[in-house]
């Protein structure tokens, strides 16, 4: 990843703006990391340090440094380097200085301490001239290991990972994140949320009128001052953000280093988004929501657009929401094979109050029993065999319907 | 009603399972709507505690989780007055305050003291790994128990444990609840903004701040107060020297540069300021040397500047005569214990490889560095350069000479590097070199570097 100090940004009012990479910049900058890569891969057996060295006779433009220290940090981040050569080093200095420390300490007044005949005695011992062993003495620094290895990318491939790098280098510096999302599917809510979870960040989730969801994500120190500790985890969320198949992306900033206070704006639309809604529910869910067309005793499905959050117990994302003839509404969340524990965390969902009516549909492998949500008046549990039943799926909506 | 639980979450605590017009709890503790519960930072564990107990609040607490020793110090050493009265005065008020100490005076055994009172897991925080070396030596011998590390790509947390500022920031969001007592050592870093915050995340209610200098340049001692504690016990180097401290002497050598050093200088340096006066950049504003790193990374002009400003700043502080000197300085004192301090790591390396003597940086590993520590304390070597890493309470008693051969113009940094062969040790009589080149812009840092009690 990129440090902060080497995004190429410039500032406009109150907000930052990233250089993006255009038309002949980007030739450029693919030319010049191609021309990178390839000193690296000459480069193998060279020093960390001669690598730089290496680099830096490549001619760049000042207004270039950036842009060429920042493609060097990313190469070198893919680059394998070897620690130390045949010699141990540490063995060396502590052989060489004790024999040092000791003809010092026996040198007779007035006579001087001679540095060559001492490197020639230990040098002899291992085939070294002296000055090859004073040179050998420090090879386990950073700066004297060898390269092992360079990546084997394109110039465009390492562009493209620079442009990434970028955005998130600018996250690190961020103390919150709001996000607008839409995504296609409820699964890709669902990564998202993992993710947002498994990075113990904190947000708060508001829908819009639009279609989608507004997130507003920081950490929890966040509550008492804008925070900057939260800014990796936000940079390492960016491409689960971006999976997303609308994101209109706001950070809140504190850039540099008098951390002025600047806003980041992005925004990204994807491609290929079906056109369909209905095809973007996974196959056995658009055949239940299929048997329900034109409608199944009063009730009719539509793919769900919600997501159902408690702050502080958690949240989920419907698959399917059921609307019957006189106007109960119950969610479906299909959890399948997930997990045991995602059905007692929905169980405890219902028990603190959702504030709706939800069916959770959990496969008979997951060895749960309905019983454990028994006349809820809000929650029920479906535990299927083999595929879900239109049949089943409506004994339970109405059962919810009548509570 | 669900009974209310207390939690550690992030490094902040929350109160779950009470409505959200819960009165009477600290001012501090706000309603946090992302997660239906009240949340404080962990650092308000102890007045947040209270409060409930206060309110009469049945809770379960789920956040501490430090445990009470069940051992105690397995060392007795023979407390001095003022490390006994220090302790008293910690006591006075509640376990929380800063205890103001000279360098070698014995300030690490006013914690360990504390540690042995309280009885809490502790853990204590240090500028360097190689105090955290320290530190881990001191606790084991003193309680004969194993002893945690976090930092130096070490991850081991026990009962004590001892960490870095950088490591307690990176991880005071999951260590921060389970420390009852501590200690931050040489705490004057602690008001930096990232270490600062480290200290908020932690709940120890007892906390115990280290330093021998409590000034700091930018004025953010007083962030210590809120974060530590009051100074509750202070003493200053002249009310314990020659008593607790080595006799010490001090000694500046000006050097002049060769001819050909001296001409190379003066270039250097017409460029650096030619280019300061054409960008109109003045020196001694706050925003000086930023404004220069800045102006100078555009342009060819610029980039020269800085080439010339480091060179200068090469002769003035690593100048063939300086090192020159040095080597009557080794040959001088060839039956002493010699500490050398350099300014920046290249030169340290310098010397390591032209005198053939053992080097101490923050790349040296933790083994590596007790060994060269171990074969000083046995005179094994006559001689340790080292650039800032022993800057700071590293305890070489044996040493009784030092050479500062260059340094910021940070007193602080002086003191310590003075303190470090101060130590106390009977009938030693220590002495201090200070290798400044002539007419450079160095030498008025040193002036100002004196500018502290322990030269008057």
């Amino acid at each position: 990843m990129l440090t902060a100090d080497l995004v190429r940004a410039t500032r406009r009012g109150q907000t930052l703006v990233v250089r993006q990479l255009s038309g002949k910049q980007r030739q450029r900058a693919e030319e010049l990391a191609a021309a990178y890569l390839e000193v690296a891969r000459g480069q193998c057996g060279a020093t960390q340090h001669e690598l730089e060295a290496a680099w830096a006779e490549v001619e760049v433009a000042p207004s270039e440094a950036k842009l060429a220290a920042g493609l060097q940090k990313l190469i070198e981040d893919a680059c394998e380097f070897e620690a130390e050569g045949a010699l141990d080093p540490r063995q060396l200095r502590s052989q060489l200085f004790l024999a040092a420390a000791d003809v010092r300490r026996s040198l007779p007044a007035g006579e001087r301490f001679d540095r060559v005949s001492v490197l020639a005695r230990l040098g002899e011992a291992h085939g070294l001239d002296p000055e090859q062993l004073a040179r050998a003495l420090y090879s386990d620094l950073k700066s004297e290991q060898r390269l092992l290895r360079a990546p084997g990318s394109s110039g465009e491939a390492l562009i493209g990972t620079y442009d990434l790098a970028q955005l998130q280098a600018v996250l690190l510096r961020a103390v919150k994140v709001t996000a607008s999302v839409v995504c296609a599917t409820p699964h890709a809510y669902r990564e998202l949320f993992r993710k947002l979870k498994f990075r113990r960040l904190l947000f708060q989730i508001q829908p819009l009128e639009s279609g989608g969801h507004r997130i507003e994500i920081d950490g929890p120190f966040s509550l008492f001052e804008s925070v900057t500790k939260y800014g990796l985890q936000l940079a390492l969320l960016l491409p689960a953000l971006l999976q997303a198949d609308r994101l209109e992306l706001e950070a809140q900033l504190r850039w540099g280093k008098a951390r002025t206070p600047l806003t980041f704006s992005l925004s990204q639309r994807s491609s290929d988004v079906p056109d369909s809604e209905d095809a973007r529910l996974p196959e056995e869910v658009e055949a239940l929501r299929a048997a329900f067309e034109p409608e199944r005793e009063g009730w009719r499905a539509e793919p769900a657009d919600q997501i159902l959050n408690l702050p502080g117990m958690g949240l989920c994302v419907p698959d399917l929401r059921f609307v019957h003839r006189q106007g109960s509404v119950v969610f479906l969340e299909v959890l399948g094979y997930w997990s045991r524990d995602a059905v007692w965390k929905r169980i405890e969902l219902v028990q603190a109050g959702l504030g709706h009516k939800l069916l959770f549909a959990a496969s008979q492998r997951l060895r749960v029993s309905e019983a454990a949500l028994d006349d809820h008046p809000s929650g029920a549990l479906y535990v299927y065999k083999g595929t879900l039943s239109a049949k089943a799926v409506t004994e339970r909506l109405e059962r919810l319907r009548q509570r | 009603m669900s009974v209310a639980s207390l939690h550690f979450v992030g490094g902040t605590l929350e109160l779950r399972g009470t409505g959200s017009d819960l009165g009477g709890l600290p001012g501090e503790c706000a309603w946090d709507p992302r997660s239906a519960c009240f949340r404080v930072a962990a650092s308000c564990y102890a007045p947040l505690v209270l409060a409930l107990r206060q309110l009469g609040l049945a809770y379960d607490d789920q956040a501490r989780a430090y445990l009470e020793l069940d051992f105690g110090l397995r060392v007795q050493r023979a407390a001095r007055p003022f490390q006994t009265e220090a302790l008293a005065a910690l006591r006075q008020a509640q376990g929380r305050g800063l205890v103001v100490l000279p360098t070698g005076a014995g300030k690490s055994h006013v914690a360990v003291l504390a540690i042995d009172q309280y009885r809490r897991s502790a853990l204590v925080v240090a500028p360097t790994l190689a105090l955290v070396q320290q530190w881990y030596d001191l606790l084991r011998a003193s309680f004969g128990v194993e002893v945690g590390v976090v930092g130096g790509g070490e991850y081991s947390v026990h009962a004590l444990t001892v960490t870095t500022y950088d490591s307690a920031y990176l991880h005071m969001e999951n260590l921060g609840a389970r420390f009852g007592l501590v200690v931050f050592d040489e705490c004057h870093h602690l008001p930096a903004e990232g270490y600062a915050f480290a200290a908020r995340q932690c709940l120890a209610p007892f906390r115990l701040g280290l330093t021998a200098t409590l000034e700091r340049a930018d004025g953010r001692e007083a962030l210590l107060r809120e974060l530590v504690g009051p100074v509750v016990y202070r003493k200053e180097i002249l009310d314990l020297s020659g008593e607790y401290l080595s006799e010490y002497e001090t000694e500046q050598i000006t050097i002049s540069l060769s001819p050909a050093e001296r001409t190379e200088y003066e270039a250097q340096r017409a460029v650096y300021l030619g280019f300061l006066r054409s960008q109109g950049i003045r020196m001694n504003g706050p925003q000086g040397w930023l404004d220069f790193v800045r102006r100078s990374s555009r342009g060819a002009a610029g980039r020269s500047a800085m080439q010339a400003y480091r060179r200068q700043r090469e002769l003035a502080l690593a100048a063939p005569a300086k090192l020159d000197y040095l080597e009557l300085l080794i040959e001088t004192h060839r039956d002493d214990l010699m500490l050398v301090f350099t300014q920046d790591n290249a030169t340290a390396y310098e010397i390591s490889r032209r005198f053939l003597v053992p080097v101490i940086t923050h790349q040296t590993k933790v083994s590596e560095r007790s060994e060269i520590l171990e074969r000083f304390s046995t005179r094994k070597y006559g001689v340790i350069v080292t650039s800032k890493v022993l800057n700071e309470g590293v305890d070489v008693p044996e040493a009784n000479v030092a050479v500062v051969l260059s340094g910021s113009a940070s007193v602080r940094e002086h003191v310590q590097r003075l303190g470090r062969i101060l130590r106390r040790r009977e009938g030693k009589h220590a002495r201090l070199y200070e290798l400044v080149s002539k007419g450079t812009a160095e030498t008025f840092t040193s002036e100002r570097r004196r500018d502290h009690d322990a030269y008057r």
